[in-house]
């Protein structure tokens, strides 16, 4: 079992559905698997956007760990209660960790 | 700390076109200040990034306001005084090269 980080940067409505896809699949050949939204990505943490909410109950299925970037988040007015509950706010520093320390292989998309 | 490691980047998006560069600057500043080592390599439109032929533009709307200009000092920096900054943090140990 290896642990993957997926970056994904585009937004739900623009292919950012990748890495929860591949994320799935990993996760059906028992790996260990965190999707780190970022830039527009975020708004898939956003309760109120259909599309990113149909993401997030697949990923929460499928056992997918999700952390979304505070800047992104705050850059798009996304915030309090309007971050979905499964998606925990993150950071730089947790992904230089997460990189560097945390993971067996990365994937940006 | 344990023997450094290093962080590989290679960048290809260019100045302002999406919110890429900033990401990295972010990325590349937050491994630094962690210790790692980092090596960027821009490619394609990510060697203008460094350009220094780059200038300071002034906010596009505020244009009376004095602090929105660059004779102030206000105005928006560019990519390449984002890099010559990061650059300055990793002269040493962590180090940061930064290849075109």
């Amino acid at each position: 079992m290896a642990k993957y980080l997926l970056i994904e940067t585009r937004g739900p409505l623009d292919g950012g559905d990748y890495s929860f896809e591949l994320g799935r699949q990993l996760r059906e050949q028992q790996h260990d698997v965190t999707i780190y939204l970022l830039q527009d990505a975020a708004f898939a943490a956003r309760t109120s956007m259909p599309a990113g909410q149909r993401l997030l109950v697949d990923a929460k299925k499928h056992g997918l760990s999700l952390l979304a970037d505070g800047v992104a988040l705050r850059e798009r007015g996304i915030g309090g209660g309007h971050i979905a509950n499964d998606v925990r706010v993150s950071d730089m520093n947790e992904l230089v960790d997460l990189l560097m320390e945390r993971s067996d292989k990365v994937i940006w998309h | 700390m344990a023997e450094r490691k290093t962080l590989h980047i290679t960048l290809t998006a260019g100045p302002y076109g999406n919110e890429t560069p900033v990401t990295v600057f972010r990325l590349v500043d937050a491994a630094l200040s962690k210790g790692h080592h980092v090596n960027v390599l821009g490619y394609e439109d990510g060697v203008l990034l460094t350009a220094k032929a780059q200038k300071q533009h002034d906010d596009p709307i505020w244009k009376d306001k004095v602090e929105h200009h660059t004779d102030a000092g206000k105005a928006h920096s560019t990519t390449a005084e984002f890099v010559e900054r990061l650059l300055e943090k990793g002269k040493g140990e962590p180090h940061l090269n930064w290849y075109v």
